[in-house]
């Protein structure tokens, strides 16, 4: 990673907000396309309370003021084995961002900083297997499968109350 | 297929990069980091195109992805897919 891109990595503030949103949007749709949730209302409170949440590490990249791309990760404990660990919510780089290649890898190092600097010794994160963009930045930043999502698609004659 | 795997990688490669000397590049040269740097955006292009042109899996069938280290190993993966099924 450059040191001047690194450097245009900063914490997120509430004047990011929009470009925020549209991020959360595009994601949501590349997740779950016809099923996504693309409520820019929803989004914007979710993300409005990460902004002020310590346990929410929230960052964009911003060389020129607008935020280009973001990385927002959460701290949390398995309820079972007390666990911590931080949970990669979201990775995205806008389409018009100078410098793409290599600045998704950045922001989740930038997220992987935060988890390891609170005392986190794993962060773990979700993805469509379709998504191979992100399974490429995943795999660069060294992360590895563990779980997989089993689905069944039930007939409507399957479905209690069809 | 009827161009050769490999072929059929480098040409892909050398489309996605806008870079027709890929064609001869060594097997070992790493797609991304160290080699062709190429991005994530490509990559997923690159593994679309390959799946519907030559009906290989390979988002489905290689969880790791691992297939994507070198031209070399994505080629492989292309080759063993479009083989005959040998094993019964």
């Amino acid at each position: 990673m450059s040191d001047r891109r690194a450097a245009a990595i900063r914490p997120a503030r509430l004047e990011d907000l929009d470009a925020l949103v549209a991020f959360e949007i595009a994601i949501a749709r590349a997740s779950f396309s016809e099923r996504a949730v693309v409520d820019r209302a929803l989004h914007a409170r979710r993300v409005a309370a990460a902004l002020e949440d310590p346990r929410e590490g929230t960052f964009v990249h911003a060389p020129a003021g607008e935020a280009h791309g973001w990385v927002w990760i959460s701290l949390r404990e398995n309820a079972l084995t007390g666990e911590r660990y931080g949970y990669l919510r979201s990775v995205a780089v806008a389409p018009e961002a100078a410098e793409r290649t290599g600045l998704a890898q950045a922001l989740v190092e930038r997220a992987t900083a935060f988890a390891t600097e609170r005392g986190m010794r794993e962060v773990v994160g979700k993805v469509h297997v379709e998504n191979v963009a992100m399974r490429v930045i995943f795999r660069e930043t060294g992360f590895a499968p563990q779980h997989l999502t089993m689905r069944r698609r039930l007939a409507a004659a399957e479905c209690a109350g069809a | 297929m009827s161009e050769s795997a490999e072929a059929a990688v480098r040409r892909l490669l050398a489309e996605a990069l806008d870079d027709p000397a890929v064609v001869h590049a060594p097997a070992d040269t790493p797609l991304l980091a160290g080699g062709l740097e190429l991005d994530s955006l490509a990559t997923a292009e690159l593994v679309v195109a390959l799946e519907s042109a030559y009906g290989v899996e390979i988002a489905l069938a290689d969880l790791e992805l691992a297939s994507l280290r070198t031209i070399g190993t994505l080629a492989e993966h292309v080759r063993r897919a479009d083989a005959p099924d040998t094993s019964r």
